[in-house]
């Protein structure tokens, strides 16, 4: 062993062990944490450590990042964060490694007879520049909920303020859509009122088609380390299956597709009965809402005995019957929301939002919250978690929907593009007032022929890769192949599904090589800096929309000016003259990150999403909006919205009130939503459901998480989950090979039986990560009629043996 | 070779923790760190990412063991 290793290899046993002693004195409860944290810091040893938010999923954990000579090379849970407190996931410790992968992609490439072949980055950016020039109208925008802020800004700025297009669109779109049309017909507002502390005070926490043991695990720990310190939580697990997350509650739902909204009309119809609702809060804060045939996003009016009557039909035994949930399970759901003295915390993330009816079943678990007065006290929330770091941040607040503009203001409403355009400094008339394609309606325009209306040529993905994502991916994209005059632009920092489509490839920075700001699941906003350099031409995403929109000044694109001649993305130096920022040599000069964030940060006031200057976030694991400063000139971040002890934009007097009310009153919503099937169910052709979905190892693509190698050791392919008597019935055994079938494709994989998860008869479990087994081929592109959110969590499909070999692959 | 920083939670009442506590330091892939309360902070040094994983894994089948969390990874390189 060289001297360096032995060195190094003391640091990292000293690292180690601080960290962990720091953690164990956290988990304990020592008296004084903060003096603590302050005696132990990590060890020096010529490495830097420097704070930032985890890459992966929307829990915001923070990380301490150790640098030496250039390179990550060790990971420890930040014990200042109030996520994670020291803690992190199996994912979160491996974190580093993600930037290491061999393959990193380090330089532009465009797509030649066929083969990927190096260009400069000035070629790239002329030929970027040539398509928006040629035809921008049919350019589109494609990012995602791992934009950092400053990246969905500068995009969305580009593409609305520059091009006058509201052809943009991120992921979440995807994954939290149907949130956000549940939050916005409930409260008149995105985003959750409460906060992890939630799952600190609830003596109930009910996760509806959720399963945070895997997918928020961080999260799940707060609560089982309340247990084991003795405090007595009831879990309960309503879901299609079981999960690590079963295994951990006492009572587990098992539902049928679609029964969670006979289950919340179910609960709301007993509370009503049993006379066990929260008369006073309903009658003070709460207005009452039905669902409209055909359906419109804030439906009509209802009074209370309209909605009583409506729930009347949801009797125990006919939720039963639609649910398959037992009567008895229903009365005890309604039981329990009906008594005052224990605290209820529901959390919800993709089986609720990938829903045709997600909007319907957002609103529903709202509804049960409010009915039952379990809201607006500590413990008592009804929240959604996010899958991805910046849904909420980027997708959310910077409004990089193709309906949204900044601050949650909307494209349709002409007081908002006017405010926009102000602050921008644009000719009034330059937003378009049209919302532009959502994801699933701008793929289908790409790939279909321009002649034919595909009025989409050039799509720019960045943060993201749709070639996996995208449901019904063969129609949705892979089409794309066959029709010559479509541009797919793509910018990864490593080989996907859809740089594997793409006519040009960008190599990006990733996480800690460069600046970046992210929202969480929580409201709070994270901020950290650079801290290594990218691989060999890999850039800012940033950098890439900002460069893309000078190339498009100077090739007199009128929009790239403001109404004073001045460019779109014009940066200044403290003395403030301008700085070059679209040539990457003086990117870095100023840090545009807070150049961006500061233009924004007033946007976020019009909804009270107040978020924390950018030298505060520099000081702090991030800072919970609304953040207000008080006479003491301390910025202080908001627990909990919408009540009087907690958030600054409510008076003691007022004591609850939602201020930015659908019905103007500072009332919310009460939704009743009918129980309707699912847009596609099985039948003798298909006869199973197939529901997809994440595991703990990998993280949404596994583009990072499978070239990190302990975790793709630890779950290297993708599989199918079966029940062990359907499988019995199809004479299947552990690792043989099927092959899956839906509608629109097959798949051939492995079967796992009784594994990790434990799916009912007819029902089987495909996860997404496996960029050789693309289950996407497979799941249907049905959407919620309000936000636009494909179902990726029930089809109908069939399954039939074809061989004993171990080897899957993509027929 | 991937060192680990683990904090093991011995289950209530800790009293069973005294024979976690024999065991662990008893195995040379572990360097135990002052026990605080109910909690064992130590470091894992292994050959590779396997054993890391089966070591892990003795930890937390280790009769009187309720949990298992990782505070620290630091890779050499992959």
């Amino acid at each position: 062993m060289r001297p360096h290793d032995l060195d190094r290899r003391n640091f990292l046993k000293m690292s180690a062990l601080a960290a962990a002693t720091a953690l164990a004195h956290a988990q304990a409860g020592l008296p004084d944490d903060d003096a603590l944290r302050e005696t132990e810091p990590l060890p020096d040893l010529d490495v830097t450590w420097n704070k930032a938010p985890c890459r992966f999923c929307g829990t915001g954990c923070h990380v301490q990042v150790g640098v030496r000579d250039g390179r990550v090379v060790a990971i420890a849970g930040d014990q200042l964060a109030d996520v994670n407190k020291g803690l992190l996931c199996v994912k979160g410790y491996h974190v580093g490694m993600i930037l290491y992968g061999k393959d990193r992609l380090k330089q532009p490439m465009l797509r030649k007879r066929g083969v990927l072949e190096p260009i400069s980055w000035d070629e790239a950016l002329d030929i970027m520049a040539k398509r928006v020039m040629d035809n921008p109208a049919g350019f589109a925008f494609y990012g995602s909920g791992q934009w950092t802020i400053p990246e969905g800004y500068a995009a969305q700025k580009l593409m609305k303020a520059g091009l006058s297009s509201n052809h943009i669109e991120p992921n979440a779109r995807l994954c939290m859509a149907s949130a956000v049309t549940g939050f916005l017909s409930t409260y008149g507002v995105d985003e959750p009122a409460g906060c992890y502390e939630d799952l600190d005070e609830c003596n109930v926490l009910i996760m509806w088609g959720n399963n945070p043991a895997e997918m928020h695990p961080v999260l799940f720990s707060r609560v089982i380390d309340r247990r084991i310190r003795g405090d007595d939580v009831m879990l309960i697990d309503i879901g299609t299956r079981r999960t690590r997350t079963t295994q951990y509650c006492q009572h587990y739902l098992e539902m049928k597709p679609h029964g969670d909204l006979a289950i919340a009309n179910g609960i709301a119809h007993l509370l009503i009965k049993n006379g066990t609702y929260d008369k006073d809060f309903v009658a003070k804060f709460c207005n009452f809402r039905t669902d409209t045939e055909p359906t419109t996003l804030n439906g009509q009016a209802i009074d209370f005995d309209q909605y009583k009557q409506k729930v009347a039909q949801y009797t125990p035994e006919y939720v039963e019957e639609v649910s398959g949930v037992p009567a008895e399970k229903i009365r005890l759901l309604g039981d329990l929301f009906g008594r005052r003295d224990v605290r209820i915390t529901s959390v919800w993330c993709m089986g609720m939002n990938q829903h045709t009816r997600g909007t319907a079943i957002n609103r529903l678990v709202h509804g049960v919250h409010l009915l039952s007065g379990h809201f607006g006290k500590p413990g008592d929330a009804p929240t959604s978690l996010t899958g991805q770091p910046s849904a909420c941040g980027t997708a959310r607040e910077v409004g990089t929907l193709c309906h949204l503009l900044p601050g949650g203001r909307l494209v349709a409403k002409e007081e908002h593009r006017r405010d926009c355009e102000q602050r921008w400094n644009l000719p009034e008339g330059r937003i378009k007032a049209e919302p532009g394609y959502h994801t699933v309606q701008m793929f289908e325009k790409f790939c279909t022929p321009t002649d034919e209306g595909g009025d989409i040529t050039t799509v720019f993905v960045q943060v993201t890769n749709p070639g996996q994502t995208l449901p019904d991916v063969h129609r949705l994209l892979q089409a794309k192949e066959k029709l010559k005059d479509k541009f797919l632009i793509v910018s990864d920092v490593y080989p996907t599904a859809t740089t594997a489509l793409a006519d040009l490839v960008l190599p990006a920075a990733l996480w800690v090589e460069k600046n970046g700001i992210y929202g969480n699941s929580e409201r709070r906003t994270q901020q950290w800096f650079k801290m290594v350099k990218p691989p060999g031409e890999a850039r800012d995403d940033t950098w890439m929309t900002i460069a893309l929109a000078r190339r498009l000044y100077d090739l007199g694109h009128p929009g790239m000016k403001d109404k004073d001649g001045k460019f779109l993305f014009q940066v200044t130096n403290d003395a403030g003259e301008e700085v070059p920022v679209w040539d990457w040599e003086h990117y870095y000069d100023v840090n545009v990150d807070r150049a961006l964030y500061e233009e924004y940060r007033p946007f976020t006031h019009l909804k009270h999403k107040n978020v924390a200057p950018y030298d505060e976030l520099v000081q702090a694991r991030g800072l919970r909006w609304p953040v207000v400063e008080k006479e003491n000139g301390v910025w202080q971040e908001t627990k909990f919205r919408f009540v009087a002890e907690y958030d600054p934009f409510v008076t003691k007097e007022e004591g609850v009130k939602f201020y930015h009310s659908v019905t103007e009153d500072n009332r919310a919503l009460i939704w009743f939503c009918p129980w309707e099937p699912p847009e596609e169910s099985p039948d003798s052709e298909y006869p199973f459901w197939l529901c997809t979905g994440r595991v703990l190892e990998h993280w949404h693509t596994g583009t990072m998480t499978m070239r990190t190698p302990p975790l793709k050791r630890a779950m290297p392919q993708a599989y199918v989950e079966m029940n062990r008597d359907d499988a019995r019935k199809l004479a299947l055994s552990n690792g043989e090979i099927v092959l899956l079938t839906t509608r629109r494709g097959e798949l051939e994989l492995p079967v796992w039986i009784d594994g990790r998860g434990r799916p009912p008869r007819g029902t089987v479990f495909v996860p997404f990560f496996d960029e050789r087994l693309l289950v996407n081929e497979l799941t249907l592109a049905a959407i919620d009629p309000h936000s636009k959110q494909p179902d990726y969590k029930k089809c109908a499909a069939a399954i039939r043996k074809i061989s004993h070999t171990q080897t899957a692959q993509k027929t | 070779m991937p060192i680990s920083g683990l904090v093991v939670t011995i289950q209530r009442p800790i009293e069973c923790g005294a024979e976690v506590m024999r065991r662990v330091q008893a195995d040379a892939r572990f360097t135990c760190g002052e026990p605080c309360g109910d909690r064992l902070p130590l470091v894992l040094e292994a050959e590779d990412d396997a054993a890391a994983r089966q070591a892990h894994d003795w930890l937390h089948s280790l009769p009187g063991v309720a949990h298992v969390d990782v505070a620290f990874v630091g890779f050499l390189d992959e």
